[in-house]
């Protein structure tokens, strides 16, 4: 009994320790997976999202009549000029938005005496999404030369790069994008456009 | 240059400066100089807390137009939605008189075309117009409904039968919670009408026996009738016949019935197309009508052709410069030419009538946005050719005036420099209240704030409106009276210096507008305007200040920074 029962208790004992061992190398080894010794070289930072284009939103577009008549001159209180503005959606709301309104703009929009380019307002980026982007004064006085009965185009393009005076609307630029490792790669710039016809231009009295 | 200084902060006018007394905001230039809970503001301080008005601005494809929705002081929080119903609406009928008489009993309904005009101001936010416009084909027993925004209108009914007087009511108020007013149009029959008619010439030759009445050639005119006084048009535009004959610059012109009470009207004759080489000129009528009157032009000369050239301050050609010319020609009326552009060389070219004797024409030369150069008006000579005389006139050059630099600095609430804000300047409306000095307003400038928060603009001379846009901080804004002053030396004072912009702490408002989108009420409005203003009373006269403004998105949610203490 004794013995037995001795060698049944160094039994337990040993199933014990054993258990106890395996347990240890079990730990030990899955342990030492999380010990495995990693690269020096640390993950770069996620690169610099894509630039997001900038888009009309065409249910905001005043006059919503894209076929419109206009009313031009010095607004007082029995006479408001026309206005024209849209809003315009980047999801980049850091970009600088930029606006070119032209008037009978000729194939190559090339700016032209008769044909004129006019830059319209910065939009300075925010919180928002959405900006809304307005034609400049000098578009509105120079439609009040066309007074002449006969209809007119207006293009109104919006960037969040920059317009290239001598070339279409479509071909707009940013800088190059400057990456954490400072290489720097090239970065698209895109434009969008909003389009009127001027069907008869009146004159506030 | 101290004297430059001590010149320049005397031009650079802060408004509120003269501003004194209970309710009006005390001159500042930073928020240190206000008092506990107030803000330094465009106008003065004040507690951006109160008196808040957000103007809401729905879908104009609904029909869900600005409203105007006043925030009880100090129950602005971080969150806030709008809710906007469904659209305004006024509605009305269009009649027209029986008989000749004002008989609101003897009527039939007007089918015919009509467009109608809503101009107004918002009656919660002080100097926010607002206009809207719709066009009725075959109105059903005369009636109509259209969609305006909040505010009082004065409403015009113009028929598109040109022998049709317009007819206005005034007064009309749209609010949210209110109902819609009917507006009756009521247009006079065409006995009730005042019919004037006459004839329209170049002017009369007293050297011969009888009188000889000179035609106008090659010239398409029209004629509208207004009251004298208010301005309000009593007529259509009447073309004046042109075609060669004995009928040439006949013209019928029919009014409104209110052209009987009145002791006088006036005519306004005005070429149709603005590349026509005639005048503008007005005819004051007196009552009783004559049967027929002759209305004379006055000779103002045969068209001659101006040619100029314009500078930069510094000398070169002033390229992409737009130029006009008006003024008063022979005869007592007034012309304006076409805009045209300048080249690369800064010559431009443009046809105009001749000054009246003893007069001259301003020359107006509008720079674009980047130049150097400011809007210049010149007086030039503008003589009527010799009948040998072939060719072009040669105006003067112009050489344009400087535009003013105006410089600052931009600091964070903390005072450290305010990087890549955006510094916007725009002409004041209050120089437009106290009444326009060109016959065009001024374009804003933009520039962005550098490393040092620094920031120089080149303005016109002006008064301005400087607005300052940082992505997470409020916006900013002063106001800067710039003037062209010459100093003891002759020489044009053109570098200012604006007191340092600290930017105040900012609060985050957000919510979702919501309003009647189709049939369904309660919906998210996308693309909604939001534009918080504070009303406060500036030198006893109410101004709206706006503190921030913001576009939702698809779902009708936004988010603004507001000003906070």
């Amino acid at each position: 009994m004794t013995l037995a029962n001795g060698f049944k208790l160094r039994a337990r004992r040993d199933v014990g320790f054993m258990a106890r061992l395996l347990l240890l190398g079990v730990v030990a080894l899955v342990e030492s997976a999380c010990l495995i010794p990693q690269d020096d070289d640390v993950l770069p930072d996620l690169p610099p999202k894509k630039n997001s284009p900038p888009r009309v939103l065409a249910q905001t577009v005043q006059p919503a009549q894209r076929k419109t008549s206009v009313v031009v001159g010095t607004p007082s209180p029995t006479c408001a000029r026309t206005e024209f503005s849209m809003t315009v959606a980047d999801d980049d709301t850091g970009d600088l938005l930029r606006s070119q309104w032209y008037v009978d703009p000729r194939p190559d929009y090339q700016n032209t005496a008769t044909n004129p380019v006019f830059a319209g307002a910065v939009i300075f980026g925010g919180t928002s999404v959405n900006r809304t982007v307005t034609a400049p004064n000098a578009m509105l006085t120079f439609l009040s030369s066309l007074n002449d009965g006969k209809e007119h185009l207006i293009e109104a393009w919006v960037t969040d790069g920059e317009f290239d005076p001598n070339a279409s609307p479509t071909q707009v630029t940013r800088p190059d994008r400057t990456l954490p490792d400072g290489t720097t790669v090239p970065d698209a710039a895109y434009s969008d456009a909003s389009v009127w016809v001027i069907t008869k231009v009146e004159s506030c009295p | 240059m101290t004297r430059a200084l001590l010149i320049a902060s005397g031009l650079l006018v802060l408004a509120g400066c003269a501003a004194s007394g209970p309710g009006v905001p005390v001159a500042c230039t930073s928020d240190a100089e206000c008092g506990s809970g107030q803000l330094c503001f465009a106008e003065g301080c004040g507690d951006p807390g109160r008196g808040i008005v957000v103007e809401v601005g729905g879908d104009p494809v609904g029909g869900l137009y600005a409203r105007d929705v006043p925030i009880a002081d100090g129950t602005l929080g971080k969150d806030r939605d709008f809710e906007l119903g469904g659209p305004l609406i006024v509605t009305g009928e269009f009649q027209r008189e029986k008989t000749g008489d004002i008989d609101p009993t003897n009527r039939t309904f007007y089918r015919e075309p009509v467009v109608v005009r809503a101009l107004g101001q918002s009656e919660l936010i002080p100097g926010i117009s607002r206009v809207f416009e719709q066009r009725f084909e075959r109105p059903e027993r005369g009636r109509f409904t259209m969609n305006v925004g909040a505010g009082k209108f004065r409403l015009t009914a113009w028929p598109m039968d040109p022998s049709v007087p317009p007819a206005s009511v005034e007064d009309v108020s749209v609010e949210p919670g209110m109902n819609s007013p009917d507006v009756i149009f009521a247009f006079p029959s065409v006995e009730g009408a005042v019919t004037l008619s006459g004839r329209l010439i170049k002017r009369i030759d007293a050297t011969q026996v009888p009188h000889v009445e000179i035609a106008l050639a090659q010239t398409s005119m029209d004629l509208q009738a207004f009251d004298p006084t208010t301005r309000e048009p009593l007529s259509q535009r009447f073309p004046v016949a042109s075609a060669s004959g004995s009928t040439q610059g006949d013209f019928t012109i029919t009014l409104g019935p209110r052209a009987k009470e009145l002791p006088a009207v006036l005519l306004v004759a005005s070429p149709r197309e603005a590349s026509a080489w005639a005048p503008t000129k007005s005819f004051l009528v007196e009552a009783p009508f004559p049967n027929a009157v002759t209305l004379e032009l006055g000779d103002f000369g045969d068209p001659v052709t101006l040619v100029g050239q314009a500078f930069e301050p510094s000398g070169n050609p002033l390229a992409n410069a737009q130029v006009m010319v008006e003024g008063v020609v022979a005869g007592g009326g007034t012309y304006r030419s076409r805009v045209v552009l300048t080249d690369a060389a800064g010559t431009w070219q443009l046809n105009t009538l001749p000054n009246a004797p003893g007069e001259s024409l301003s020359v107006y030369v509008i720079p674009p946005p980047m130049s150097e150069a400011a809007v210049t008006r010149t007086p030039v000579k503008v003589e009527a050719l010799e009948p040998d005389q072939l060719g072009r006139l040669l105006a003067p050059e112009i050489k344009a005036q400087p535009r003013l630099t105006v410089s600052g600095q931009v600091l964070t609430p903390e005072g450290e420099p305010a990087r890549n804000v955006g510094v916007r300047a725009l002409e004041s409306v209050a120089n437009v209240a106290s009444g326009p000095t060109r016959p065009f307003p001024l374009d804003p400038v933009e520039v962005v704030t550098d490393e040092s928060g620094a920031f120089t603009l080149k303005l016109d001379p002006a008064a301005w409106r400087l607005e300052f846009v940082s992505a997470d901080l409020p916006l900013a804004s002063r106001l800067v009276t710039v003037r062209s002053e010459v100093d003891a030396q002759g020489e044009y004072v053109k570098d200012f210096s604006l007191p340092v912009v600290t930017l105040a702490k900012g609060r985050s408002v957000s919510g979702t507008v919501r309003g009647t989108v189709g049939l369904t009420a309660g919906a998210p409005v996308p693309y909604s305007t939001l534009r918080f203003y504070r009303v406060t009373a500036v030198e006893g006269r109410a101004s709206a200040i706006l503190l921030g403004s913001t576009v939702a998105d698809d779902k009708g949610r936004y988010s603004v920074v507001l000003p906070s203490r």
